[in-house]
């Protein structure tokens, strides 16, 4: 465990720790009292395990193992204590030239890695990281070995973001079991890993991922730098990092992307963005990211291109009914009706008829209890899941229409502004056309279309001056980069992607294949 | 930081400001507004008479097989207001309609012959002026008053407003008998240069009404909403009317036929008569003006194609010269109608085939002099029919059944 990152943070760390001066503390020759500051040090607890040892072969000298029930590899530590033991005769070959510490350090101990301690408030870190401290006494320094285990989450399709076709694998919440997925589909060596540690109490360690020569070198010294600057006790998602280090902090459009997916972040990668992995939390950020980013599915690479662009024209379609449907609806309802043909004004007055409310009332209603709907489905325990949806569907969505409170077509409008709010595949902007819908459908219900125009307005006008780690959120429409939009709403054949996305990856390296590889048939033969 | 956030918050506060003032002045809920269908307009000698059909929307949709039930409603209401100009008439509406007069959607103005014959350019100032209204909307005359039409229900379709629209629609693109006039070509011809205009004319016929929904209860119905005759108008008032025969003519020559049928008479070897007919497929007309002698002459070239739909004198036409006797007999028909359309016109100095423009472009000049008294010039003017007449197609098949059935006969 980076026991190298406990001694640089070590300084912010401990000036505001309570215990700041014994931390400070280094190892004593005396082995019971090393223990002892050590356990007062973590405050005791039954799941610190601390075990004496001494026998015979080591010159009957103490030593002991401490660590952390639970989040250390019993196995590990068995095999290791085995190996000590059969170990005893070596050293009593060797004992003229060497100490039982640097013995144990460079011949004994069966663990990859090993690292030395020389503070007690080092050891509790890296006890705390999961590694298993051997203190030798007479020592001045600790060993802490690797032993890191405890139960995590095996490796699971991702539940957020689902695919047809496509790998399966998800992230888990475990750092290092999220790096080696990455790894293992990026096998380059310029591949880069940088660890970082945020959390005054929660030491989360954070993991920042590029491809070195592909990512543009600003964007990564960026990253490092909003990183550095964050200061808070503890980073329980990436959701803390996220609003610490987004361009704006009033919007409702996400400025980062997130995935449970390695395949996706590897993609990310190799497009030359920078990938945020937070310990404790499948959800990787992806910067920097441009609006239609949102919009792309991992499935549209692997599935052919022709159903991948029009899957994409049907998502971005659905944005625009999720976000303006129902304002549109009472726009043209209730301020302009010449703008529907006479049978289906007549058909909408049917249903208008005896309906208590206005349209906009109406569609408040209906907004706000589908939303109620939605928020139960996700807290609500599985259990108990048909039974809401039978209330839902049929108490408020038939009964409201037979009771002439809320006439069919607003039922209809909000079903399917809903259906359509679940095509987006990235959840966050899903929300962040939630969150205008109702905007709008106030805009709309005061001023008709105009105001929706003028609302529409505003929205661009924002969108097109927000930044994702410096780059423009609406490239490449805004400024408009011609190379890009072979990947915005057509997906071009694999081999005509000959470029990485200009101004977001490192415009050296742009290009990702080589020319001339469309299909064709034999020129030879013919 | 903070002057920024002052500026933002100012911003904010001045557009929820806006929002409070306008109080949502043009909203209008669907079931405040009572859309109209149809708007009849009639004139008593000294108040216009303004009708309007208005829909009921829960009862058309149980009529078209929604929900709801209760036995059967009527899908339209017809009532009409009284007043000094047509905007007055509409104004008294509010004090005896529960809902908000709304006229984006009438389809067709029904103007009765005694409104005609008073003027319609009332009626067209309204329709420019206003915006509610629309110009799309098609003007129909009717030679008793607007509100009966109004009040007759149609087979087929519950608002019969909209029937009278798809009527008059549905007639100009298979016969070209009557041209659909919308209000702005109405206003456009009267206030051309022979400042005389056309409008088809709708009527009930039969002498009982359908303005009950019992009638529907039998097969026939007893009287229905029909097109009819060609209203002409002269400066804006209707001086009479073209039957249906000059009426097609009438069409010919303002180029408005898109399709229709010729029945053209036929002679066999054996000297027994019949009639083919023919079907227009496509036609185009170009009226031009000429000097001849420094008298005006007009040329129609009338351009007709068309194909065979039933035939049932004994012809063979595989023979060139039979489908060329077709031809000339077709020629002959279109000839005749458009003759006869220009002489109705003379009679009734009504230039309504566009002539005064096509003078006017071609002879500028002359044009000062002839503008003064149009009328006289037009009724000297001689027309003289060109038509070209070409059989596209003999239909499936190519010898007519009268002629196999001879055949076995020998």
């Amino acid at each position: 465990m980076p026991n190298d990152k406990n001694a640089t943070s070590s300084g912010k760390t401990s000036s505001s720790s309570g215990q700041a001066k014994q931390a400070e503390q280094v190892l004593l020759p005396d082995l019971d009292m090393n223990i002892e500051r050590l356990h007062r040090f973590l405050g005791g607890g039954e799941d610190i395990v601390c075990r004496t040892l001494q026998h015979r072969s080591f010159d009957n000298t103490r030593y002991a193992l401490m660590y952390i029930d639970g989040i250390v590899d019993g196995g590990v530590i068995s095999t290791m204590l085995l190996g000590l033991l059969d170990d005893a005769n070596q050293y009593a070959e060797m004992r003229e030239d060497t100490t039982l510490h640097r013995h144990l350090t460079e011949r004994s101990i069966a663990i990859g890695k090993l690292s030395e301690i020389e503070t007690v408030e080092q050891a509790c870190y890296a006890m705390l990281e999961g590694c298993s401290i051997l203190i030798v006494e007479g020592s001045l320094r600790a060993i802490a070995m690797d032993t890191t285990g405890g139960k995590t989450r095996a490796v699971e399709e991702p539940s957020s973001q689902t695919v047809i076709r496509g790998p399966k694998e998800g992230f888990t919440e475990n750092l290092r079991t999220n790096t080696s997925l990455i790894r293992k589909i990026i096998k380059s060596p310029d591949l880069r890993f940088e660890y970082k540690m945020i959390g005054r109490q929660t030491r989360t360690n954070i993991a920042v991922v590029y491809l070195e020569g592909i990512a543009e070198a600003e964007v990564i010294k960026e990253v490092h730098r909003r990183l550095d600057a964050i200061d808070i006790d503890g980073v329980l998602e990436s959701g803390y990092i996220e609003e610490f280090i987004q361009d704006r902090a009033f919007t409702p459009f996400p400025l980062l992307q997130n995935t449970e997916r390695p395949d996706t972040a590897s993609a990310a990668l190799l497009e030359g963005q920078v990938v945020i992995m937070v310990s404790g939390t499948p959800f990787a950020l992806v910067a920097p990211v441009t609006f239609v980013k949102f919009f792309q599915s991992s499935e549209d690479y692997y599935q052919r291109y022709d159903i991948a662009t029009f899957l994409r024209i049907i998502r971005m379609t659905s944005f625009f009914i999720s976000m303006l449907l129902p304002s549109l609806y009472i726009a043209i309802t209730t301020f302009h009706q010449e703008m529907l043909p006479t049978s289906l004004l007549i058909s909408l007055a049917a249903q208008r008829e005896g309906i208590p409310f206005p349209a906009l009332l109406e569609a408040f209603l209906m907004e706000i209890t589908f939303e109620i709907l939605r928020e139960a489905g996700v807290r609500m325990p599985r259990i108990i899941g048909p039974a809401i949806s039978i209330v839902g569907a049929l108490v408020l969505g038939q009964a409201a229409v037979q009771a002439g409170i809320i006439s069919a077509a607003m039922v209809i409008v909000v079903s399917f502004t809903a259906i359509a709010s679940f095509v987006i595949p990235a959840v966050n902007m899903g929300i962040a056309a939630r969150l205008i819908r109702f905007i709008l459908m106030i805009l709309a219900g005061t001023f008709g279309l105009f105001g929706i125009m003028s609302g529409l307005m505003i929205l661009l006008a924002h969108l097109c001056g927000l930044r994702s780690f410096g780059k423009p959120y609406m490239m490449p429409f805004a400024p408009f980069v011609a190379s890009n939009l072979k990947d915005v709403l057509v997906r071009v054949p694999w081999w005509a992607m000959r470029k990485r996305p200009v101004k977001i990856a490192n415009d050296n390296n742009a290009i990702r294949e080589g020319a001339g590889q469309k299909p064709s048939p034999d020129q030879e033969g013919a | 930081m903070s002057l920024r956030i002052k500026r933002m918050l100012c911003a904010v506060l001045l557009l929820l400001a806006a929002l409070t003032t306008t109080g949502c002045w043009n909203r209008i809920e669907l079931n405040e507004v009572a859309i109209t269908s149809a708007t009849g307009v009639d004139w008593d000698g000294e108040n216009w008479i303004v009708s309007y059909q208005v829909l009921i929307p829960a009862a058309i949709s149980s009529v078209t097989g929604g929900s709801g039930g209760g036995g059967p409603k009527s899908p339209i209401i017809v009532y009409s207001t009284k007043g000094k100009t047509i905007r007055d008439a509409i104004m008294h509406s509010y004090s005896e309609s529960p809902r908000k007069l709304f006229f984006a959607h009438n389809r067709v103005v029904v103007i009765g012959e005694k409104a005609m014959q008073r003027g319609v350019n009332e009626l067209i100032d309204v329709y420019f002026r206003n915006s509610s209204t629309r110009e799309t909307v098609s003007v129909l005359a009717t030679p008793g008053t607007a509100r009966r039409v109004l009040e007759q229900f149609m087979q087929l379709q519950a608002i019969s407003g909209a029937g009278m629209k798809e009527i008059i629609l549905s007639e100009m693109k298979n016969t070209s008998i009557l041209p659909n006039i919308p209000v702005y070509q109405l206003a456009m011809e009267v206030i051309g240069d022979a400042k005389s205009a056309v409008v088809p004319e709708i009527f009930v016929s039969g002498t009982e009404d359908t303005s009950s929904l019992e009638s529907f209860g039998s097969t026939s119905i007893p009287s229905k909403l029909k097109l009819g005759r060609l209203a002409v108008l002269k400066d804006d008032k209707m001086i009479g009317w073209m039957n249906r025969k000059e009426s097609l003519g009438a069409s010919y020559l303002r180029d408005s036929v898109q399709q229709s049928y010729v029945v053209v008479p036929c002679e066999d070897d054996k000297g027994k008569k019949g009639y083919n007919t023919i079907h227009v497929l496509k036609s185009s007309t170009k009226v031009i003006p000429k000097l001849q002698n420094g008298q005006l002459v007009f040329t129609a070239d009338v351009d007709v194609t068309g194909t065979l739909m039933e035939s049932n004198c004994a012809q063979d036409l595989y023979k060139p010269g039979v489908i060329q006797s077709l031809e000339q007999g077709g020629q002959k028909q279109v000839s005749n109608l458009l003759q006869e359309a220009w002489a109705k016109g003379q009679e009734m100095k009504a230039d309504v085939f566009g002539a005064a423009e096509k003078t006017h472009r071609k002879y500028p000049k002359q044009w000062k002099e002839w503008s003064k008294n149009w009328d006289e010039v037009f009724k000297e003017a001689a027309l003289e029919p060109k038509v070209k007449f070409r059989m596209a197609r003999m239909g499936l098949s190519n010898k007519s059944f009268q002629y196999l059935m001879d055949k076995e006969g020998k």
